[in-house]
């Protein structure tokens, strides 16, 4: 089914054609974004349930001016009338952007290439096919199922979110449009006993509607009996240990080890260390790392990027060699490069980032099996939290909700939590000896950039095995 | 789009609702190093409807709730199917009923004018001016002044407007360590606008504060492995820290079952250690969070949550403290938490490691759980203070907490005041050698 275009852009696109046409009097570059992002959040708990906007929902255009080097952006969302309004607006940009004084970092002429492209993504069942009674419905069955698996639950909570993403791009040789919807949806089980609490959080995402629900069938027992046995994890005795990640926590090392690090903005802040690293091996040689809108079709695959460049696929790491960066449109402009289609704003209202898209470690040839096996004690890491960025000094930090214990080349029952994952990147990465033939992705959440800026990224990868310092 | 939003809502037989109307003027300013790297400005109006029906069930009361954006430029016959629609879905809602906010006399409210364009100009002249060390330098910042004009409409009558004004800014400081290779201390500041000068002030001595860590990471050692050991936590992260109190102690956590704190009963400390005393304080000066009104309208005041270690009460918004039957105090975000007994040489006697930057210090209200990675401590080994980074800290609230000791000396960072240190007892650290 396809996803429907945004009515009210295209009732606005002539009216920002014509506004670039009038900034294009004054400056020798003019482009103007538009977003519709619409979208609905439902959740049951035991006690509360919610329908509400979703909170990537956005409504509005931003409009980059050049002018001598220097760039100036204007966001808004009330729009003004046809006619004198839109030239008093043009006015009142044009005076914003001629009063930037003071020492300015120039930026090169941007040069653009004639593009007219549109794209409307494909899913199963749109979400508004089916009535807020029935999502409802569907999300407390899940709950009550939750709660049939254990009498310990003191809470069950299940969730469902979709945005239906409208973007169009619009300056003197661009025309641009794009319509796509994604989806995720949540299980989080409560338990306690004996004045001890956990819980455990499992996501399932994707470019997809209504089928969504489906995927939370399929887990929802081990879910629930993995938030029980958490009853009895133990703390995790600080060390450094052989451990196995699950596609799940591999996708958010990518992410944080090499993601954040290959953000070619940071080169120009020489927030990077990556930028000295350039053809030189910084992981094992069995680590292929990708990132790109079209390198996989998940939560952020699109056409183009929030400044107008096409989404790509570009090889971060080949064969254990740092081969590239990703980008923005104005930091590949200061370094020289293409763009590589990575300019993602948190909403119309915010600024461009070179930012991540779909982030991933390539699956290798390994059994997962035989990975256990080779271990004499160690952990198998499961269930990824958070993590952060630490670009310039390539620290990690990533939070999982547990490990479980092997010993003597077998998984045990034994589990520990939480568990933060720290080191230097190198290290962890060069440390990979074995790689999984398996692959999934993650697409739940956001990712920040410092601690600021959220965007929809997904990553995931393999299970790999490599030493790491557990506390 | 407000006056035509209620127009329609008034075409409707008893409607109940909440509008929540924020307009924001924002000022931006990108840099690297000295140079402006790119300027922006932001004016967006955002409006948060929120349609509530009641209804009853095998003689229960319910209220059923929608919410929905509406976006500038929506047509009247828009927002009469918007409306409907909401009404519809509200109905498959089935909350325990609760009343919305009733009105009450307005408070008196702020009314002064800051310049933001020349807000913004000052501030980056003074955080340039702080970058004069000879050694370090500030490789990046970015300044978000916001004016927001907020009010909040319900149908039981309540209309309150309010404005704020708030700095957020984000920088790193890039120190070459004895290899030669640059180190990088990463730090946001958020902070209430009340007066340019203040803000000047505050955000220079957090630059210097910077400058002092970065000088310091840039030598430090790896984080050894010590157990047993008395864990001083300092900084911005007792904010996090310190929020687990606050949080279950929320009516929304004890009504979901999610928080097992009592009313009346002790929820923190022991006969050896400092006793918590956490008042919310919704006009705390220097917090981008401070607000005479939550988010539903309710007027805020300051409230004693937890005192000497024993809860107090419980806090919330209307609609859980109505399942608790107690009276609300509305939702606050700031906390002040009062000193502890302990002096510095108290806190510092015998080895210690002190913990004063992380990579992002968490701490789960449910489970109790926290943790970080190390980017910065100093280890006392009983003769000599090592600067540290590298390694974990992880812990339980449940299994530290009754041994804490809190300085006497308090800080503010943003809608945190309280100790600028705490002592803690039973965290684990995983060091960088084993």
């Amino acid at each position: 089914m396809q996803v429907p275009s945004s009515k009210f852009l295209q009732s606005k696109k002539p009216w920002l054609q014509k506004l670039v046409t009038k900034l294009n009097e004054n400056f020798t570059y003019a482009s103007a974004l538009g977003t519709d992002v619409m979208g609905k959040h439902y959740s049951v708990s035991d006690k509360v349930t919610n329908i509400s906007d979703i909170g990537w929902g956005e409504r509005g255009f931003v409009v980059r001016v050049y002018n001598k080097g220097r760039y100036f952006e204007y966001a808004f969302n009330e729009l003004p009338e046809e006619g004198s309004e839109i030239e008093a607006l043009a006015v009142q940009i044009t005076k914003a952007a001629n009063m930037l004084s003071g020492d300015a970092f120039l930026y090169p002429e941007p040069k653009e290439e004639a593009i007219t492209q549109s794209f409307q993504g494909d899913i199963e069942k749109l979400p508004n096919t089916l009535g807020p009674d029935k999502i409802i419905k569907r999300l407390t069955e899940i709950t009550e199922n939750m709660h049939k698996v254990t009498p310990l639950l003191v809470d069950a909570y299940a969730a469902m979110s979709y945005a239906q993403v409208s973007k169009i791009f619009v300056s003197a040789k661009k025309d641009l449009e794009q319509h796509y919807l994604w989806s995720e949806a949540y299980i989080v089980p409560v338990a306690r006993r004996d004045g001890t609490t956990r819980e455990l959080y499992k996501s399932f995402s994707g470019l997809k509607g209504l089928e969504i629900l489906d995927e939370i069938d399929q887990n929802l027992e081990a879910v629930v009996q993995n938030c029980c046995k958490l009853l009895d994890a133990k703390p995790m005795p600080p060390g450094e240990y052989d451990v196995i990640c699950s596609p799940d926590a591999v996708g958010i090392i990518a992410h944080e080890a090499f993601g954040h690090g290959v953000e070619l903005d940071m080169f120009l802040k020489n927030r990077a260390n990556a930028s000295e690293y350039m053809g030189k091996p910084v992981a094992s040689s069995m680590v292929q790392m990708h990132d790109g809108a079209k390198s996989a079709h998940h939560v952020s695959s699109y056409l183009f990027d929030d400044e107008g460049n096409l989404g790509g696929d570009t090889v971060v790491i080949k064969d254990g060699i740092l081969m590239a960066g990703i980008s923005d449109a104005l930091a590949a402009a200061q370094l020289g490069l293409a763009p590589t289609g990575n300019g993602k704003r948190e909403t119309y209202a915010s600024k461009a980032y070179s930012r991540m898209t779909n982030t991933f470690f390539k699956p290798g040839t390994d059994k997962l099996e035989d990975m256990i096996k080779s271990i004499k004690h160690g952990y198998l890491i499961e269930d990824a939290e958070s993590g952060m960025e630490d670009p310039k000094d390539w620290g990690i930090q990533c939070m999982f909700s547990y490990a479980r214990e092997i010993i003597d080349g077998k998984l045990t029952d034994n589990l520990f939590a939480p568990v933060v994952m720290t080191g230097y990147v190198p290290d962890l990465l060069k440390a990979i000896d074995m790689v999984s033939d398996d692959f999934a992705f993650s697409g739940a959440g956001g990712c920040g950039k410092g601690h600021k800026e959220w965007v929809k990224v997904s990553c995931g990868g393999p299970y790999i095995k490599t030493k790491a310092r557990l506390g | 789009m407000l006056e035509l939003l209620l127009k329609t809502l008034k075409t409707f037989d008893n409607v109940e609702y909440l509008i929540q109307e924020t307009k924001t003027h924002k000022v931006e300013g990108y840099n690297i190093k000295k140079q402006s790297e790119m300027s922006r400005e932001v004016a967006s109006t955002l409006i948060s409807l929120t349609l509530y029906v009641t209804f009853a069930e095998e003689k229960k009361k319910y209220r059923g709730s929608y919410n929905v954006n509406i976006h500038p430029g929506t047509s009247q016959e828009e927002l009469k199917e918007i409306i409907s629609q909401g009404i519809y879905a509200a109905g498959f809602v089935k909350n325990a009923y609760y009343p919305l906010v009733s009105p009450t006399p307005s408070k008196p409210v702020s009314t002064k004018t800051i310049d933001t364009t020349k807000a913004l100009a000052d501030l980056q002249a003074v955080f340039h001016a702080c970058d004069t060390n000879p050694v370090g330098h500030l490789s990046f910042s970015e300044f978000f002044i916001t004016r927001s004009d907020i009010r909040r409409i319900n149908s039981n009558g309540v209309d309150v407007t309010y404005t704020t004004y708030q700095v957020f800014v984000e920088t790193a400081v890039h120190w070459p360590s004895p290899s030669g290779k640059e180190i990088e201390i990463y730090e946001a500041y958020r902070f209430s606008l009340d007066n340019v000068d203040t803000a000047s002030d505050y955000l220079q001595n957090r630059i210097q504060e910077l400058f002092t860590v970065a000088e310091k990471k840039a030598i430090a050692k790896p984080t050894p492995s010590v157990e047993d050991i008395n864990i001083l936590l300092s900084g911005e992260c007792l904010s996090t820290f310190f929020s687990y109190y606050k949080d279950c102690a929320n009516a929304r956590m004890i009504y979901q079952e999610l928080s097992t704190f009592k009313e009346g009963t002790r929820v923190q400390g022991a006969d050896n250690s400092d006793l918590l005393t956490l008042t919310l304080e919704p006009l705390m000066e220097g917090s981008a969070y401070s607000r005479p009104y939550d988010e539903h309208g309710q007027p805020l005041e300051d409230h004693i949550v937890i005192k000497d270690g024993k809860l107090l009460k419980y806090w919330g918004d209307t609609r859980f403290s109505s399942y608790l039957d107690i009276t609300p105090t509305g939702n606050i975000h700031n906390i002040h938490i009062t000193g502890g007994t302990a002096t510095d040489a108290d806190l510092r006697k015998g080895p210690y490691l002190e913990l004063v930057s992380f990579s992002d210090f968490q701490a789960n209200a449910i489970t109790g759980d926290f943790g970080s990675e190390i980017r910065l401590g100093f280890y006392f080994d009983g003769n000599n203070i090592t600067p540290v980074t590298g390694g974990s800290i992880s812990g339980n609230m449940n299994k530290i907490q009754d041994g804490l000791k809190m300085s006497a000396q308090t800080r503010q960072y943003n809608s945190y005041l309280g100790p600028a240190t705490v002592c803690i007892k039973g965290a684990s650290i995983s060091g960088v050698e084993n």
